[in-house]
């Protein structure tokens, strides 16, 4: 070896050595007191902030609905998903869709009419589709965290330009926290894999979370805080108002924020974890705007099983 | 048992929904789970499940086996039996899964069936969950949890555990074969046996409130309360006798009829109390159908409600 090799070849190892940039993401915090609070223009400045392309664009809303029962907010609030697919058309949106697979009750535009998403969103029925019961195409799942090496998903949510993700903020009585990732369990059809989409679970629950997001790399999460759910989520729980509004383009970032609101500690929710092993994502690399998360944050009860996610020093 | 009148569904309502299911046949011969958007160019597909339950809406009305409409339903139905005896959900999905207990159902109710139904009810028999072991039975105990591949029950998709919708539909479709035996069916001593520990499963997974839900653990959701759509259909599978512990979820389903209920609800409710001889509470305005499924069964139960007794390929 000559010095001129030994000169180039440890400048070459030099900069192969030094550790790439990590990428930031940005997520917004806004309060909103009520959902009589002007959400429209919120979440248009929101959207906007982010800088998110809507002209033209086919746009895919995806609710949280589980439930028929009204006395817990186990549900994305319609009057939340109504202000969300105005601001998205007053934006230019080509089409805009409301799309959800319950993963329980099959009756599912019967739970949306009891929801209140007929009165809330002007002609619901024309735009709301069945994800359970759509037509679905073969999707492969390159590298999976889970066992499951494809999956069908419905071609709706396939082949949309933008899929929102609108989850409701809420324990989990198995995942810890459900929020903008859990959310896509709601994509999965349950005209395929059953009620309840079983396989999810025997697949790996955090890891089924994460192949689905490696899936739907063009996401905006937009999560309802107003009224949240505590304590045996997702749907017996009780209601929380942290009355803040959580938002970004990188779901494990919106989801490591809303943790914090809820006092729960991101890097002990195991799809975050596990996100973050996968990609080199971190928690820390999470830029905030709008509130200080010491300002809003609320404490969720948790269950027994989880109370060690609670975030230190909380 | 009669209706009195004034509180069932009057037939006009039969003949709109079974002319709306109709118009819904795809040009292959199946049915789609809902109509496309108005705007959408494509039809949507057709799936197995809203095909068999179109084809035994249209059998509880007496269609007659000879109508186009029958006969097409049936053949897309006989040509996507799978190598392995069963049916998947969907054409293109490359899985058999629990809806072979409804193609098998359809099927035996058409004469032109060929020999499609040994190797289906073969299926359903090999996907029945056997006796756990006593270890793993041990290991849910101190869970305070119920092992998930229980025996009797049956799976959505396979490899995955038991639930109480796809058990109650393997009960139906195996009733079909107990008495008299057809060729290519196993032995009727086997299906019974099949049969019983599915109702045992079927009984062992009553909530609280005497009713039941999709089946989930009692680990954590020990208070979750039964849905009147899945107390509907386990008690339909489960027989008629005077000493079966049917009382609570029989006064249950009554009571849910009291409430509004979504289409498919309302008729799996009124289903299982015309099984067991229960009366049934007036209805009120005809429930909204928002699919075919909807259309399908709520035609099976309005037949049902005319005649006083549930189409006999639903007596379990």
């Amino acid at each position: 070896m000559t010095r001129r090799h030994f000169f180039f070849g440890s400048l070459a190892l030099a900069a192969c050595s030094r550790a790439p940039r990590a990428r930031r993401y940005n997520v917004s915090v806004v309060r909103a007191a009520s959902y009589s609070s002007d959400l429209v223009s919120l979440i248009r400045r929101l959207i906007a902030g982010h800088g998110v392309a809507v002209a033209g664009k086919s746009i895919v809303l995806k609710p949280n609905l589980v439930e028929f029962s009204s006395h817990a907010p186990a549900n994305t609030h319609p009057v939340f998903v109504a202000a969300v697919y105005e601001a998205f058309r007053s934006l230019g949106a080509r089409h805009i869709r409301i799309a959800e697979g319950p993963g329980h009750r099959r009756a599912t535009l019967d739970m949306a009419y009891d929801a209140g998403f007929f009165a809330a969103v002007p002609g619901f029925e024309n735009s709301f589709v069945d994800l359970n019961l759509d037509d679905v195409s073969r999707t492969p799942i390159r590298n999976p965290a889970s066992s499951l090496s494809h999956i069908y998903l419905p071609n709706t949510v396939l082949n949309c330009d933008l899929l929102v993700s609108l989850p409701k903020m809420k324990t989990h009585h198995w995942a810890g926290a459900t929020l903008s990732m859990k959310n896509l369990f709601g994509v999965v059809p349950g005209a395929v894999y059953g009620w309840p989409k079983n396989v999810l679970h025997w697949s790996g629950i955090d890891e089924c979370i994460v192949d689905l997001n490696t899936l739907f790399p063009r996401q905006f999460c937009i999560v309802d805080g107003i009224q949240g759910m505590e304590g045996n989520g997702p749907i017996l729980g009780t209601r929380n108002a942290p009355g803040v509004i959580v938002a970004g383009s990188h779901p494990p970032s919106v989801d490591a924020t809303c943790c914090r609101v809820m006092q729960i500690d991101p890097n002990r929710i195991g799809y975050l974890r596990l996100a973050s092993r996968r990609t080199g994502w971190s928690s820390t690399l999470v830029d905030q705007i709008g509130e200080n998360i010491r300002d809003v944050s609320t404490p969720f009860a948790l269950i027994p099983a989880f109370r060690e996610l609670r975030l230190n020093g909380a | 048992m009669t209706a009195k009148a004034g509180e069932v569904p009057t037939s006009a309502e039969g003949d709109q929904l079974r002319r709306r299911l109709l118009e819904g046949q795809n040009r292959d011969g199946g049915w789609p789970y809902q109509p496309g958007f108005a705007r959408q160019t494509s039809q949507k597909s057709s799936w197995t499940e809203p095909t068999a339950w179109a084809l035994l809406a249209l059998a509880a009305r007496n269609q007659d086996p000879r109508d186009p409409a029958y006969g097409t339903g049936c053949s897309w139905l006989l040509n996507k039996q799978r190598p392995d005896g069963g049916w998947a959900p969907h054409p293109d999905v490359d899985t058999t899964t629990s809806v072979t207990s409804l193609a098998v159902l359809a099927l035996s109710q058409s004469p032109l069936r060929g020999d499609a139904l040994g190797p289906g009810v073969q299926w359903i028999l090999r996907h029945e969950y056997q006796e756990t072991p006593a270890l793993e039975r041990f290991a849910y105990r101190l869970l305070g949890a119920s092992p998930p591949k229980a025996p009797g029950g049956s799976p959505w998709f396979p490899g995955t555990a038991a639930w109480i919708a796809p058990t109650a539909m393997s009960v139906l479709a195996l009733s079909r074969f107990v008495n008299p035996a057809s060729a290519g069916i196993p032995e009727r001593t086997q299906l019974r046996s099949a049969i019983q520990r599915a109702q045992r499963y079927l009984l062992s997974r009553r909530c609280r409130d005497g009713g039941w839900n999709h089946g989930g653990s009692a680990f954590r959701s020990e208070d979750a309360e039964s849905y009147p759509e899945m107390t509907g259909i386990a008690l339909l599978a489960l027989p008629d006798e005077p000493n079966a512990p049917l009382q609570k979820p029989l006064s249950l389903a009554a009571a849910f009829l009291n409430r509004r209920q979504p289409a498919g609800a309302l008729s799996w409710l009124q289903l299982a109390l015309l099984k067991h001889g229960r009366a049934i509470p007036p209805s009120g305005a005809p429930p909204v159908c928002r699919n075919y499924l909807d259309i399908s069964l709520r035609l099976i139960a309005l037949a049902g409600v005319e005649t006083g007794n549930p189409p006999r390929f639903l007596v379990a």
